[in-house]
């Protein structure tokens, strides 16, 4: 059995964090930078710790950069405020200290900062904290998206769209995405693409889904690479086209998109439309698998449970299924991991449930889906 | 695509097997260094040396002398030199004539050199002395089957298996000749018992995948195909049988892809060129059928067929130039043939030399007056030259002539929707439409014959499928949609397809804000109306409709010095509308500008009596008109 390629179900908003760092570089003239950074000036001394900590003009140097960024912050400038905040939730040259990172972004967000206001509603979103929380966070995105910070635009729609932290309204989060879409930000357009693909806030309209997906596959987003690839493997809305599907998953499974490579492991196995090759599919899955994708992890456990084209490895399949089983859509790894359980000793199947608890998803690889900063959404 | 299979090469290929088991044999003692060497050695120049001066040496038995002739023999066959194969068989037999192995190895030999009748007599030969055996039978109803004399063949093949029971070859030949009687039934009871007998027999799965294909079971002719690939994979007919299967079966793609591979294979073969070019013009990929063709014209560089086949790519592909240079190839190739000069007759007519194609279209058409494709070009001609009377003669004959012929249906559809016959033209849409369903322009224009004879949800439905076939064109696909739902009273839908095309971004964004704004307004949406008539405004929607269109809104939203000046903007565009001078006079109204207001009444409904709007507007204002 292979698990075809699935539906993606929801534009994952990523809640990247963000560091200010639009500001132009002052570059050349480094003397008088400094000179003006050790007269106190504000702005001067956020450029210097964003120089040492981007290492332009200077070598990298996070503990400097820090440096200049808390003489700055102690003089209210809320860009170097934020950037400290960043510093702390990420650990990046000091000891991760949420506590702080918090209240250092709640003080940049008061003051109107727009990216400390998406990143520290992106922390309370994060954290599942319950319905206050949620309230807090999806009220601080709106202030953001207000200001016309494009990521929080579109994971402000998220909130509409699923009602969390605010009352539902898919036709308002319709309103976002188009606002955030029109700045040409490609993942704001392929999230523009999967509302009139199920038909959230307006009625469905698979023509207009597969133009935005073009757009947004076109200028290199993975996702609608996928979605995209996915409608001519289904002939959704298109005529029926796997060669055409081939084509966007191979996109963006080389940006790593981890259910674009279990897509094309399937038609690899198949071998319908790419030559079968047994061999690169459970390569494929095995790299979607290790990215925590559930269709790869099924795919993978049922080939080393079966060893029809590779070696059976019954404990490395038992591990792979109960990963995949543990997830919302892994009824085919349930079933599959019942079938195996009638011929493993409970013994093994113990050890490789020990190694599921102990697995960590790989991170993606260099190169891999390319950041929203580099697909048309500036922010800030 | 819907050719005969045939089997015969198959059959020709089993006779070769049976001349090795013939023709070995054991060498005798008692004989000079010659003879010995000429049975012993296998190196061509020795047995050459060898078997020469043993077959010249009087002092040798005939016997042997014979012997040595028949190693000859078998030198110049496996060189393919058949005439001098027979030349040493004649030699062998006048030398021993009591050895049926000579007789019976000139007979396959007279096979290979194509002298069928002198095969068949050496079998007869052959059968009278040993009447038992049953590879003569065998072979000589390889003979009668290629050469058409199918009763004779299947008598041969069925002696042959009353002699042997298991003879699996002659079973699978058998049922290649019932095949070819059109005995479906019997041709597979006999492939089935040659599988049976034989499972790893390669030809009978490859023959029963070829009648199944016949019969339209074609996922049971891919099965044996499959199988038969699988057993002989290097077989370029397999590949090119299994491609030819995929494609009746619609998988166009998968059959290019074996079409590939019988390249792969047989890299030489012209009709697996030919199918791939064909295969990518149906895949819409003109670009690599123009290569095909190219490669095919390599092969056979008078191939009227690959010249315009290659002419249809380069057309699809826009490159009408090169298409007629094509078709003159083709035509000068074959001067006789009209299908040429009909398809550069279409080619120029698409180019607008309408003198060119009804040049070409009367040369088909006097080489062959039924030349349906001739005659539905001259029915374009004539149309393009305002004569649609005979211009539907010419179509209606080139329809009854070809009923098949999509060109000269379409061309019927388009000028009878122009004329405004528009069941007629339905009819022709319907038509074409069951006969190829994917032809997404084919949807588009019945949608229009459909909302013309307000069939709304009819076009609505075409105008669907065409999205659905060609994703290239959403923007327009979309607006034309929202016309139709606003026509049939679905604002919503209407509004939705125009959000859409304003969120797609692509073609027509002006026309879609103008529509939303009308839209919006007739719902009182006035302030989103007023938003979307500034982005038309601001993409180039210039005219009275438009200002006028926001000269109401603002007068709705109680701007009325912002709407007089755009209804003034709109009686600039257009000084006779009647509803723009009714805008200007509700702007003038709410301004307190009675008399003005009366004036502008007054104008609006001279120029439209039914300008109700002026008329309430006069009442309004206590005057009658």
């Amino acid at each position: 059995m292979i698990i075809c390629p699935a539906m993606w179900r929801v534009a994952p908003v990523v809640f990247a964090l963000l560091l200010c760092l639009c500001q132009p570089s002052l570059g050349g003239d480094g003397a008088d930078l400094r000179r003006r950074a050790e007269a106190g000036d504000a702005a001067a001394l956020f450029e210097l710790g964003k120089a040492y900590q981007t290492g332009d003009g200077v070598g990298r140097d996070q503990r400097r950069a820090l440096g200049y960024y808390e003489r700055a912050a102690a003089l209210d400038h809320w860009p170097a405020v934020n950037n400290l905040a960043a510093a702390f939730e990420r650990g990046d040259g000091v000891k991760a200290d949420p506590s702080r990172a918090e209240a250092l972004y709640a003080r940049a967000a008061a003051a109107g900062q727009m990216v400390a206001q998406y990143n520290l509603s992106a922390l309370l979103l994060k954290r599942q904290a319950g319905s206050e929380t949620d309230a807090r966070a999806a009220a601080l995105m709106r202030q953001a998206a207000e200001q016309g910070h494009i990521n929080a635009q579109i994971a402000l729609a998220s909130l509409l769209q699923s009602g969390r932290g605010v009352d539902a309204a898919p036709e308002a989060a319709l309103d976002w995405l188009r606002k955030a879409a029109a700045t040409g930000c490609a993942p704001a357009r392929t999230a523009l693409a999967y509302a009139y693909q199920r038909g959230v806030g307006a009625p469905a309209n698979l023509t207009a889904a597969i133009a935005l997906y073009r757009q947004a596959a076109e200028a290199g987003d993975a996702t609608a690479q996928y979605n995209l690839g996915l409608r001519y493997a289904r002939g959704e809305g298109v005529a029926r086209d796997d060669a055409v599907a081939l084509q966007w998953f191979v996109k963006a499974a080389d940006q790593d998109f981890p259910h674009a490579l279990n897509a094309l492991g399937v038609l690899y196995e198949r071998g319908t439309v790419a030559p079968q090759n047994h061999a690169e599919a459970l390569r494929l899955y095995r790299l979607a698998a290790e990215r925590g994708n559930v269709d790869g992890q099924t795919n993978l456990g049922i080939a080393l449970r079966d060893g029809a084209h590779a070696p059976a490895d019954p404990a490395q399949a038992a591990m792979w299924l109960t990963l995949a089983a543990a997830q919302p859509a892994g009824d085919a790894a349930r079933a599959a991991l019942e079938r195996l359980r009638q011929t493993m000793p409970p013994a093994r199947l113990r050890k490789a449930q020990e190694m599921a608890g102990r697995w960590r998803p790989r991170p993606p690889a260099r190169g891999g889906v390319t950041a929203t900063e580099a697909q048309g959404c500036p922010n800030g | 695509m819907s050719e005969r299979l045939t089997l015969t090469g198959r059959l020709a290929a089993l006779a070769a097997l049976f001349v090795s088991v013939i023709a070995s044999g054991q060498a005798q003692a008692q004989v000079g260094r010659d003879a010995r060497n000429c049975f012993a050695v296998s190196d061509e120049a020795r047995l050459w040396k060898h078997c020469r001066a043993a077959a010249a040496n009087a002092r040798e038995t005939p016997t042997v002398r014979a012997r040595a002739h028949g190693r000859l023999a078998d030198l110049f066959r496996a060189r393919g030199d058949q005439e001098r194969s027979i030349q040493e068989l004649n030699a062998a037999i006048a030398l021993d004539p009591d050895n049926l192995r000579y007789v019976s190895n000139r007979a396959v030999a007279y096979s290979y050199k194509g002298e069928r009748e002198r095969a068949i007599a050496d079998y007869g030969q052959i059968i009278a002395r040993d009447p038992k055996n049953s590879l003569h039978y065998f072979n000589r109803g390889v003979d009668y089957a290629d050469g058409g004399e199918l009763d004779l063949a299947i008598s041969d093949f069925t002696q042959a298996i009353k002699l042997k029971a298991d003879f699996f070859e002659a079973y699978d030949n058998r049922g290649a000749a019932l095949f070819l009687k059109k005995d479906f039934a019997g041709a597979a009871a006999d492939f089935d018992k040659a599988i049976a007998l034989a499972p790893t027999f390669a030809n009978a799965r490859y023959n029963r995948g070829v009648l199944l294909t016949e019969q339209n079971r074609l996922d049971e002719a891919l099965k044996d195909f499959d199988e038969a690939v699988r057993l002989a994979p290097q077989d370029p007919n397999v590949h090119l049988k299994r491609g030819k299967t995929l494609w009746l079966k619609g998988e166009t793609q998968k059959a290019v892809s074996e079409f590939t591979q019988t390249l792969q294979v047989a890299p030489g073969s012209a009709e697996a060129l030919q199918l791939r070019a064909q295969a990518m013009l149906r895949l819409d990929d003109p670009a690599r059928a123009v290569t095909d063709y190219t490669l095919l014209l390599r092969l056979r560089p008078d191939d009227v067929s690959a010249y315009l086949g290659r002419a249809e790519a380069y057309r699809l592909a826009g490159d009408l130039p090169r298409a007629l240079l094509d078709l003159d190839d083709a035509i000068k190739r074959a001067p006789a043939n009209p299908h040429p000069l009909a398809e550069r007759a279409r080619a120029r007519l698409e180019r607008g030399d309408l003198d060119g194609a009804a040049a070409d279209s009367e040369a088909a058409l006097a080489l062959d007056p039924n030349s349906a494709a001739g005659l539905s070009v001259r029915g374009a001609v004539l149309a393009g030259r305002g004569q649609p009377g005979d211009a539907l003669k010419s179509l209606d004959r080139a329809v009854a002539l070809a009923p098949d012929s999509e060109d000269a249906r379409r061309r019927r559809a388009e000028l009878l929707a122009k004329q405004g016959e528009l069941r007629l033209a339905l009819g022709d849409y319907d038509a074409l439409i069951a006969r190829n369903q994917r032809e997404p322009r084919l949807y588009w224009s019945r949608a229009f014959v459909h909302a013309r004879l307000s069939e709304f949800d009819r076009a609505v439905g075409d105008l669907d499928q065409a999205m659905r076939l060609d994703a290239g064109n959403p923007g327009a696909m979309l607006f034309e949609r929202a016309k139709f739902k606003r026509l049939k009273g679905d604002a919503q839908g209407a509004l939705a397809d125009l959000s859409a095309v304003i969120d797609i971004g692509q073609a027509q964004l002006g026309p879609a804000f103008f529509e939303r704004a009308t839209l919006r307004a007739r719902a009182e949406d006035y302030a989103a109306a007023l938003g979307d008539i500034d982005q038309a405004l601001a993409r180039g929607v210039d005219d009275v409709r438009a200002h006028n269109l926001k000269g109401w809104v603002l007068v709705k939203l109680g701007r009325a010095a912002d709407a007089l000046y755009s209804a003034d903007l709109a009686l600039s565009k257009d000084p006779q509308a009647a509803f723009a001078h009714d805008t200007r006079a509700h702007a003038l109204e709410a301004l307190g500008r009675r008399d003005e207001a009366i004036g502008a009444y007054r104008r609006a409904l001279e120029l439209d009596p039914a300008e109700d709007e002026a008329r309430a507007g006069l009442k309004r204002l206590g005057v009658e008109d």
